[in-house]
């Protein structure tokens, strides 16, 4: 079974002989109304351009070969095409998120977050630092920063979750979208903490059979893998954020795809 | 190379900008008109111009209408407030720079 959208089932044409192909090539990755604008755009923009060769004396075939020529590289038309639509790839993680929040997901996504959470401040025993000033140098251990953060992440969850029962637009899908980006940025910076806690605070679990070297190169690699995992989705969430502010009601599928 | 049509992509935005600043008009009509003004110095291939128009209008410079014209439905372009100020210091820093570049090259001779 094939699940790829009839427009992306079609072989690849490198060099388009026509205006179909030209058109395929340019927007084969697009969401659907994206792609209805533009071929409808390129299309008049087409007929035009045949006119005028034929006016100025050349054969149907000549005139058609010269407008679609005047149209120029199909490919590097798509990549900027590609910066100012929305693509089905992106279309569809942001569908993912918005059914998430629909699906109570932010919710969880909370719970999950307060799990890490009171994991990090039994990991740093709070009774100890409970009372210490904020600003000591390890403020971001500091309860109070959790506590802070914990109902942050609650307040945001509900409000996700009340946006996702409102029938989808435009709107609800970009505050869905940055809801869910600050939730995911918190949930990151609070795993981190852990590993970061455990590394400073050296070994915390005498029970279990693990020498102080292998706690920290654990948490040493768990910093890394959770950076390198950060830094490209945060990258990739940003430019999709931008985009999203950007795009037009017409621009954007009335139900995104469900990757689900 | 002397002689040849200059590659002016960056420029792009800025001239359709000066472009709408007449007017409203439409993509096909923006691509003639800017080749046609510069005399064939300046040249681009025309599917480059719409990625253009929809980023300038993703930045609020421009908006677009479709409107029927001689029974045929065309996206019209319009420059907005935004749009006018954003080509005022465009042109102000172009006119800067290529007068830089022009008192350079006069010296040089």
């Amino acid at each position: 079974m094939n699940f790829l959208p009839e427009s992306m089932r079609r072989p690849v044409v490198k060099t388009p002989r026509n205006l179909a192909e030209w058109l395929d090539l340019a927007t084969r990755s697009l969401v659907p109304p994206a792609q209805a604008r533009i071929r409808a755009e390129i299309e008049t923009h087409y007929a035009d351009a045949v006119q005028s060769h034929l006016e100025d004396g050349s054969s149907a075939s000549a005139a058609q070969s010269a407008a679609l020529a005047d149209l120029g590289d199909a490919q590097a038309a798509a990549k900027r095409f590609r910066r100012e639509h929305l693509t089905i790839g992106e279309a569809k993680a942001v569908g993912l998120r918005v059914n998430a929040a629909r699906r109570t997901g932010l919710l969880f996504y909370a719970l999950l977050i307060v799990l890490l959470s009171s994991t990090l401040v039994s990991l740093l025993q709070i009774t100890e630092w409970a009372f210490e000033p904020a600003l000591d140098g390890r403020f971001l251990f500091f309860p109070a920063t959790i506590l802070m953060l914990v109902l942050i992440c609650a307040g945001l969850g509900i409000a996700a979750d009340v946006l996702a029962r409102r029938q989808s637009t435009l709107a609800t899908t970009r505050q869905i979208f940055l809801i869910w980006t600050i939730m995911r940025l918190i949930l990151q910076i609070l795993t981190i903490t852990m590993f970061t806690a455990q590394l400073i605070r050296g070994e915390r679990f005498p029970e279990l059979p693990y020498t102080d070297l292998i706690i920290k190169v654990g948490c040493g690699l768990g910093i890394l893998g959770a950076l390198m995992f950060i830094v490209p989705t945060n990258l990739a969430d940003f430019r999709l954020r931008r985009k999203l502010a950007s795009a037009r009601e017409d621009d954007f599928p009335a139900n995104p795809p469900d990757a689900a | 190379m002397y002689g040849a049509p200059m590659n002016f992509k960056g420029s792009l935005p800025t001239l359709i900008l000066q472009n709408l600043s007449r007017g409203p008009n439409h993509g096909y009509r923006i691509a003639q008109e800017i080749k046609q003004s510069s005399k064939g110095v300046l040249d681009f291939k025309e599917g480059t111009l719409y990625p253009a128009l929809h980023g300038l209008e993703a930045k609020k410079l421009i908006t677009s209408s479709v409107r029927e014209e001689n029974g045929r439905e065309r996206r019209h372009y319009k420059l907005t407030e935004k749009g006018r100020k954003a080509l005022a210091l465009e042109r102000k820093e172009w006119l800067q720079f290529s007068g830089a570049i022009t008192g350079l090259l006069k010296e040089a001779i």
